[in-house]
């Protein structure tokens, strides 16, 4: 017996629609010749072409790929430690452990933000690019967790043991065993990082040093000041390589039991 | 092929002790069972000598080289785990050239060897296959093949067959055991299922609270137990509790009086007694005791029969075409046959 709630499904297409239509917007006017986005349509990709010859925005998205990437890489290599010693010190440890370190997550960004500014200047570090990367990386810490640590209490109890009695030293079943296994929620973890830290504006907002300007930190500025339809463009590209990013995250598998490829 | 000698091993987990002084031999190229109820600390012994867990106290002797001290991988045991713990992200054959590789052998010798070790399991020709495609059985196999290829001197199996139907489980038991005397590697194989043990140790240990309450070959384990725990432990058992009788060299159980082989009992001390099923023979009235057939069940090959002898039950088991003519309701005679007499503490 199937029940129809009409209601329901019309609130539900309002919500989703409240939620796509900006970006739809966006996309569209990111291809319209009017600079203020009004009407009638005219399709064009000069801002597409404005946005690709140089200017702030390419310098911008450039660092912000290669911040995000660092950050990524640093968390994904603490993660797989982190996750590694939580499986060791068993389940109820492990657990108080996964509070403390989701309290990145769970305390608004905004206060982690000043937070660490006013932690970082009273240790003379100030705003730095160290303190950036140290402030982002501990914002994206938990999402690597987060999904290595069920993996690795997802995999095969005693492989690693076996691995072992095949004369496999404890750091050679690492790589061999251990790793190939979680390999989907590593690369999972770390897609996620990378967009984290690719989207947050506040803690680099507090903590990149003066004069630095993030992809987000240039968009603000710019959006501050005036408004030019490359933005449009920018954001439209932004939008397609996020969603492209979820598609894969989801592919490689949160939580399910679904191989890298195969 | 090494001799394996454990000596006064113990573990304790916390608070808990789950192996108290176990001392076990195993002979150059010997099969000896660890047979137990489940948590009586098989499996923690087999941990210990593999080295995956460190006992407390006590050493374990490879050919009277101790190899307590040693991690894991410079042991040189072999083991096949119960979920079998094969590698899914490899195949067959990258499975059983994981060990071979990690000793850099070479590319020529590991394909050789890879070949063999399939063959003597069975299944040639399934290098490329993935361990998902295989059946239980087959994944069984494998995992016994990535264990001998390496010519550990000690094999550990865990529980092997219990993940496996009824039917392929007996053909693995004959599998283990030819594999196991074709390659001479001394074996220890822990199992909490009686048949299994019986029908494939030399030697049998069974276990209990961590402690080994006896050891010794199947038949002689089997058919005369030296402790009440072995003889209820192993086979269908009659047991019978009464009081022992030193003028008559006998146990009685209210009218029941039952001849003991065993005689360093006390007079009047209180005594156990057990008689497997198929060590009490019905036959026509008149031989050994009396009794009255109360129950038969046709099990095809066999007779499954309960008869009622001076106030006791007792459980028989009987070839069908031994027992075809025996009718529930009739007197008959009742014979005991081996039984073992246990003081009661």
């Amino acid at each position: 017996m199937k029940k129809k709630y009409p209601w329901v499904r019309a609130i539900m297409i309002l919500v989703y629609a409240f939620m796509f239509l900006p970006i739809g917007i966006v996309i569209l006017m990111s291809f319209n010749a009017s600079p203020y986005g009004t009407f009638p349509f005219e399709f064009t990709t000069k801002w597409y072409e404005l946005l690709f010859s140089g200017g702030d925005l390419g310098q911008a998205t450039a660092l912000s790929l290669i911040f995000s990437l660092l950050v990524a890489l640093a968390a994904v290599l603490i993660g797989l430690l982190t996750a590694q010693g939580m499986r060791r010190i068993g389940k109820r440890k492990a657990a108080v452990f996964s509070q403390l370190l989701n309290s990145a997550i769970i305390v608004p960004w905004l206060v982690l933000g000043i937070a660490m500014l006013i932690l970082f200047n009273m240790t003379g570090l100030g705003r730095s690019y160290l303190g950036m990367f140290l402030g982002n990386t501990v914002v994206v810490l938990p999402y690597v967790v987060l999904l290595v640590y069920p993996a690795l209490l997802e995999q095969k109890p005693n492989a690693e043991s076996a691995a072992r009695t095949l004369g496999a030293s404890p750091l050679r079943v690492f790589w061999t065993v251990t790793l190939p296994g979680i390999l989907p929620a590593v690369a999972a973890g770390g897609l996620m990082a990378l967009m984290v830290c690719f989207n947050n504006f506040v803690i680099q907002y507090y903590l990149a040093p003066f004069g630095v300007r993030t992809l987000p930190l240039e968009i603000y500025n710019l959006v501050r000041v005036g408004y030019k339809p490359d933005i449009n463009a920018l954001a439209s590209i932004m939008v397609v390589v996020s969603v492209g990013l979820v598609l894969l995250v989801s592919r490689l598998g949160f939580g399910k039991k679904k191989g890298l490829f195969w | 092929m090494a001799k394996l000698c454990i000596e006064g091993v113990s573990k304790a987990f916390g608070e808990k002790q789950v192996l108290s002084d176990i001392n076990l031999t195993a002979e150059s190229g010997e099969f000896v069972a660890l047979l137990g109820p489940s948590g009586c600390g098989k499996t923690t012994l087999l941990n210990t000598i593999s080295g995956i867990l460190r006992s407390d106290a006590g050493r374990v002797l490879v050919d009277g080289r101790d190899i307590g001290g040693l991690p894991v991988e410079k042991r040189n045991i072999g083991m096949v785990f119960q979920n079998y713990a094969l590698f899914d992200h490899m195949s067959v054959g990258q499975n059983l050239a994981y060990g071979l590789k990690i000793r850099r052998e070479s590319r020529e010798e590991i394909r050789k060897k890879v070949s063999e070790a399939l063959e003597m399991v069975r299944l040639p020709g399934t290098e490329k296959r993935r361990i998902s495609s295989l059946s239980g059985g087959e994944q069984q196999r494998v995992a016994l093949a990535r264990a001998i290829i390496l010519r550990p001197d000690i094999l550990l199996l865990d529980e092997p067959l219990s993940a496996l139907d009824k039917n392929i489980r007996e053909q693995m038991q004959f599998e283990i055991k030819r594999i196991q005397k074709e390659t001479g590697i001394t074996t220890v194989f822990v199992t909490h299922d009686q048949g299994e043990a019986l029908a494939m140790a030399d030697k049998i240990a069974i276990m209990r609270g961590g402690e080994i309450v006896e050891e010794g070959k199947p038949q002689d384990i089997y058919v005369r137990p030296e402790s009440y725990f072995a003889a209820s432990f192993l086979g269908t058992n009659n047991l019978i509790r009464g009081t022992y009788d030193a003028a008559g060299r006998r146990m009685a159980a209210g009218e029941l009086f039952l001849p003991l082989e065993r005689r360093d009992f006390q007079d009047g001390q209180e005594v156990a007694a057990a008689i497997k099923e198929e060590y009490v023979h019905i036959t026509k009235p008149g031989n050994g005791l009396s009794g009255v057939l109360t129950e038969k069940l046709f099990l095809g090959q066999l007779v499954r029969m309960k008869v009622s002898v001076a106030g006791h039950e007792l459980k028989a088991v009987a070839m069908e075409k031994e027992a075809r003519e025996l009718l529930v309701g009739e007197t008959v005679g009742v014979e005991l046959e081996h039984i073992q007499a246990f003081a009661v503490q």
